[in-house]
C-alpha cells in the first residue's frame, strides 16, 4: 500500500482557502480546497493526506468537524487555523486529537513547517494501517483450530496444557503450532505474540 | 291647764278656725301662719283678736290664721302657702335666712317698755336649793321644755355657755315637752334640780295660783331697765311679724300700718301682749344661734362630714368608685401607652433595619448591574475587537501566505536576492500588523475570566431576577425550570450571568417581534453528561434558514437598532469557558437556544 498524501483546505474564506492554497503547492502534494465542513465531508473519500481547518466558520465550525473525524477518520491528523487568544478553543481541540493548531497570523514557512510535520504523523499512521491490514490477513488464514492454538499461545500456555485445555494430543498441537507460524512468517514465538497483538490492535 | 297639754292637731282644726275668721269668701285670702308653741287653742286664743282686727282694717282680704308647729311653719313657707307669719324670734331668724321672710311689725308687751328686750329666761330652783351660780349646775339635771323653744330654753343655754359651762356635756339636761308649766311644777316637785321658764312665766304661774309664791327663785336675778320680770339671761326681741318674699308690698304695707294703729284694746285679755310697732333688730338674736351653733349657724364641720357620708353614701361611693376607676384607668392607659411606645419604637427599629436591608439590598442590585454594564461593555468593544481582528486577520494571513509561497517558489528557482528579500519584508510587515491587531485586541480585553467554581442555577436565578422587571413591563412571563441540584462548573459569574441575561433579551426581542399571544420565556437547566447545560426559549416566531445559519456571525442581526454583537458576545464568553452556545431543537415553535459548560474538574 502506497502512501500517497494529499492535503486538505477547509475555509469559508476564498481569500484564504486562495493564498493558501498558493502556500501549500509549494509542497508539491496534490491539493483540495472545500469551502465548508459539510462540503469536506461530502467530497472526502478516505485518502491519506493532511487536513488544514479554519476554526471559525459560519454553519459547521472546523472543531465540530475535526471532533466528527476523529471518530471516522483518525488516519487523518488536522491542524486547525485558530484566532488569536482561542486558547480555550485550542486546548478543546488538542485534547479532541487534533495534530496540532496555528494562530493566526502566522508566519508561512512556520505553517509549512507544521504541514510537513503533519505528514510525517500521516505516513507514520499510514504505515502502521498497512502493517496491521497485512498481519490481520495472515491472522485469517488460520485454521479455526489453529487460530485456537494461536489465543493459547499468546496467553503463554505450555503446548500439554494447550493439549489438555483442547482435548488433542500433545502431537496435534505441535503440528498446529508448526503450521500456524509458518502462515504467520515468524520464527519464534516472540514473534508469534508481536504478530499477534499488532493485528488485533492489542498493542496501542 | 287640759287645754294647754293637748298635742298638736293642726289640720283637724285648721278648717274651723278658716270658717270662724273668713268673712267674705269673695274677698283675696291672706294666710298668716303662726307658731302654735303651746297648742292650737293657746296659738288662736292669743292671735285671733289681732287677725280680726286686720279683718275689719282691711275688709278686701279675706285673713285666715293657721296655727303650725316648727315643722309645719317651714314646709307651708317652702310651699309657698303662707303670706304672713307670726314666730318667735328664734325660728323667725332661722325661717328668714330659708325662705326670705321679712319682719314688717314686732310685738309690744306689757313686761317691757323696750320691744328690743322683751324675751329672756328664768332658770328657776327651789327656794332652799344650795345652787348661786350657774356653774352650780355643772353636773346637776336641769330641765327645758323643747329644744326649740326660745325664751324657755335657746336664751339659757347662750348664758350658761357664758358662764363657762358645756352645757350639752357638763349639765345632764332633760326636756319635758309643751306646755312649759311642767318645768316649773317638776322644779317644785324636785323631780329635777333646776328648769328653764321663759321670762314672765313664773310671774305669771304665780299671779294665775298655779304656784305657790316663793317656792321657786330665779338663779342669778338679772335687773334690766324697763323690764318688770326676773331673768338670768339678757334680754332679746319679742315676736316679730313677718311678711313671706312673695307678698305684694302694697299688702304687707297696708298690714302694717294696720298692725301699728291697733289699739291695745284688740289684745286678747290675760296676755302680756299689747299691741305692734316698727320692726327692730334682730341681729342680737342672730349671734346667739350663732353663739349656739344652731341653724342656720350649723357648724360644717364634724357634723357635715358624718352627715354627708350618712346622706350621700351611695354618691360618695360612686364617687370613690369613679376615682378608683379613674386611677386604674390612668394607670391601664398608661401602660397601654408604654407598651405602644415600645411596640412603636420596635416596630421603628424593625423598619429602619428594613429599609438598611433594602437599601443594603438595592445598593447590591445597582453594584451588579453596574458591574453587568461594565463587562457587557468591556465585552462589547473586546468582541468589536476580535471581529476586527478576525477580520483583518483574514487578509493579513492571505498577504503571508502569498508571500510565503512566492518565497518558497523564487528560492527553487534562483531568483534574484533582491525580489527574495522584497517578499520577505511583504511577509514580515504582514504580520507586524497582525501583531498590532493582536495587541489591540489583548489591550481591549486585559479583564480575563478569574474563573472560580460556580453554579450555574445561581447565575439563571440572578439573571432571571435582574432581567424580571424587563420582562414584566413587556407582559412576558419567564419560566425556570431547573435541576434539583448542579455539579458546579468552572468560570466567572458574571459573564455566565451576562450570557443568559443576553439569551433572555434575545428571547424577549422574539417575543416582541412575533406579537403573539402566548407570550413565554422558559429558562431550563440540566445536567447533560460531564456537562451542564442551559436552554432559553422563546414562544416568538422562529428563525428563517439564513438567520439560523448566520445566527452567531458578528455583525449579523434580525433587528434595525441591533449591533449584532449579542449572541456572538455570547457565544465567545461561553467558549471561553470551554462551553458551547448553540441553536437548539425547539419543539413547541420559537427559537431555542442552549450552552453547555464543562463540569469543573472534569478531566481538562
Amino acid at each position: 500500500m502506497s502512501f500517497e498524501p494529499t492535503l486538505f483546505v477547509v475555509d469559508d474564506d476564498e481569500a484564504m482557502r486562495r493564498s493558501l492554497k498558493w502556500l501549500l503547492e509549494t509542497l508539491r502534494l496534490p491539493l483540495q480546497t472545500f469551502d465548508s465542513a459539510e462540503a469536506f465531508l461530502e467530497g472526502y473519500d478516505g485518502a491519506p493526506g493532511v487536513l488544514v481547518l479554519d476554526v471559525r466558520m459560519s454553519g459547521m465550525s472546523g472543531l465540530a468537524l475535526q471532533e466528527r473525524l476523529a471518530g471516522s477518520a483518525p488516519h487523518l491528523p488536522v491542524i486547525l487555523l485558530t484566532a488569536h487568544g482561542d486558547v480555550p478553543m485550542a486546548v478543546q481541540a488538542m485534547h479532541a486529537g487534533a495534530f496540532d493548531f496555528v494562530q493566526k497570523p502566522y508566519n508561512g514557512q512556520a505553517l509549512l513547517e507544521r504541514v510537513q510535520a503533519a505528514l510525517r504523523e500521516a505516513r507514520f499512521r499510514h504505515e502502521r494501517q498497512g502493517e496491521r491490514a497485512v498481519l490481520a490477513g495472515r491472522l485469517a488464514s488460520l485454521t479455526p483450530r489453529e487460530r485456537e492454538v494461536l489465543d493459547l499461545v499468546a496467553s503463554g500456555e505450555p503446548n500439554k496444557q494447550i493439549a489438555q485445555r483442547l482435548g488433542i494430543s500433545l502431537r496435534t498441537v505441535e503440528v498446529h503450532r508448526h503450521n500456524l507460524m509458518e502462515k504467520l512468517n515468524a520464527h519464534t514465538v516472540g514473534e508469534v505474540i508481536r504478530i499477534f497483538l499488532s493485528a488485533t490492535g492489542a498493542a496501542e | 291647764m287640759n287645754t294647754r297639754a293637748r298635742p298638736l292637731r293642726v289640720p283637724l282644726l285648721a278648717g274651723v278656725v278658716t270658717l270662724l275668721l273668713t268673712t267674705s269668701a269673695l274677698a283675696v285670702e291672706v294666710r298668716i301662719g303662726v307658731l302654735a308653741y303651746r297648742g292650737v287653742e293657746q296659738a288662736v286664743e292669743s292671735w285671733s283678736g289681732t287677725v280680726d282686727y286686720l279683718q275689719q282694717a282691711l275688709p278686701g282680704y279675706g285673713f285666715r290664721l293657721l296655727p303650725l308647729d316648727f315643722t309645719a311653719l317651714d314646709a307651708a313657707l317652702a310651699a309657698g302657702e303662707l303670706d304672713f307669719v307670726l314666730t318667735n324670734p328664734g325660728n323667725y331668724v332661722q325661717l328668714e335666712t330659708a325662705h326670705g321672710i321679712s319682719r314688717i311689725a314686732t310685738v309690744e308687751s306689757s313686761v317691757t317698755d323696750d320691744p328690743r328686750y322683751s324675751i329672756g329666761s328664768a332658770i328657776v330652783v327651789r327656794r332652799d336649793a344650795a345652787l348661786q351660780q350657774l356653774g352650780d349646775l355643772r353636773g346637776r339635771t336641769l330641765l327645758a321644755v323643747d329644744r326649740d323653744a326660745f325664751g324657755g330654753y335657746q336664751v339659757a343655754l347662750a348664758a350658761l355657755q357664758a358662764a363657762g359651762l358645756d352645757p350639752l356635756r357638763e349639765v345632764r339636761l332633760r326636756f319635758v315637752g309643751f306646755p312649759m308649766d311642767r318645768v316649773a311644777q317638776a322644779v317644785a316637785a324636785g323631780e329635777v334640780d333646776a328648769g328653764i321658764l321663759r321670762a314672765c312665766l313664773l310671774e305669771e304661774m304665780v299671779a294665775e295660783g298655779e304656784l305657790a309664791p316663793g317656792r321657786l327663785r330665779v338663779l342669778v336675778p338679772q335687773g334690766h331697765y324697763g323690764f318688770r320680770c326676773a331673768v338670768s339671761t339678757p334680754l332679746y326681741p319679742d315676736w316679730p311679724f313677718a311678711k313671706s318674699r312673695h307678698t305684694p308690698r302694697e299688702l304687707a304695707k297696708r298690714v302694717a300700718q294696720a298692725l301699728f294703729s291697733l289699739e291695745s284694746g284688740h289684745a286678747p285679755s290675760g296676755t302680756t301682749y299689747t299691741g305692734w310697732t316698727i320692726p327692730v333688730d334682730y341681729q342680737p338674736v342672730h349671734e346667739l344661734f350663732r353663739r349656739l351653733e344652731l341653724p342656720p349657724y350649723v357648724p360644717t364641720p364634724e357634723a357635715t362630714l358624718r352627715d354627708l357620708v350618712r346622706n350621700y353614701w351611695q354618691w360618695l361611693l360612686g364617687l370613690l368608685l369613679a376615682a378608683a376607676w379613674m386611677v386604674w384607668h390612668t394607670a391601664r392607659v398608661e401602660q397601654q401607652v408604654r407598651l405602644r411606645t415600645e411596640q412603636l419604637s420596635a416596630a421603628n427599629e424593625r423598619l429602619r433595619q428594613a429599609m438598611q436591608e433594602q437599601a443594603a439590598a438595592e445598593e447590591i442590585i445597582r453594584q451588579r448591574e453596574a458591574d453587568l454594564a461594565h463587562a457587557a461593555r468591556v465585552n462589547t468593544v473586546g468582541e468589536l475587537a476580535a471581529g476586527m481582528a478576525h477580520e483583518i486577520n483574514q487578509p493579513l494571513a492571505a498577504i503571508g501566505n502569498y508571500a510565503e509561497g512566492c518565497l518558497v517558489r523564487l528560492r527553487h528557482q534562483g531568483a534574484a536576492p533582491e525580489l527574495i528579500d522584497a517578499l520577505g519584508e511583504i511577509d514580515a510587515q504582514a504580520a507586524r500588523a497582525g501583531a498590532i491587531v493582536h495587541r489591540l485586541r489583548s489591550f481591549l480585553r486585559k479583564e480575563e475570566p478569574k474563573p472560580v467554581p460556580i453554579d450555574l442555577n445561581d447565575a439563571v436565578v440572578e439573571a432571571v431576577s435582574l432581567f424580571t422587571p424587563e420582562a414584566r413591563r413587556h407582559k412576558v412571563v419567564v419560566r425556570t425550570g431547573l435541576a434539583a441540584s448542579l455539579p458546579p462548573v468552572c468560570g466567572e459569574l458574571i459573564q455566565i450571568e451576562q450570557v443568559v441575561l443576553n439569551l433572555l433579551r434575545n428571547a424577549l426581542e422574539a417575543v416582541e417581534e412575533g406579537r403573539c399571544a402566548r407570550r413565554e420565556i422558559a429558562v431550563t437547566t440540566a445536567l447533560a453528561g460531564d456537562r451542564v447545560r442551559v436552554t432559553v426559549a422563546d414562544s416568538g416566531p422562529g428563525l428563517n434558514e439564513e438567520a439560523r445559519r448566520r445566527l452567531f456571525e458578528p455583525f449579523f442581526t434580525t433587528k434595525p437598532q441591533g449591533m449584532g454583537l449579542g449572541l456572538s458576545i455570547s457565544r465567545s464568553l461561553v467558549e471561553g469557558h470551554g462551553g458551547r452556545l448553540v441553536l437548539a431543537d425547539a419543539p413547541g415553535g420559537g427559537t431555542a437556544l442552549e450552552f453547555t459548560l464543562p463540569i469543573a474538574g472534569g478531566d481538562e
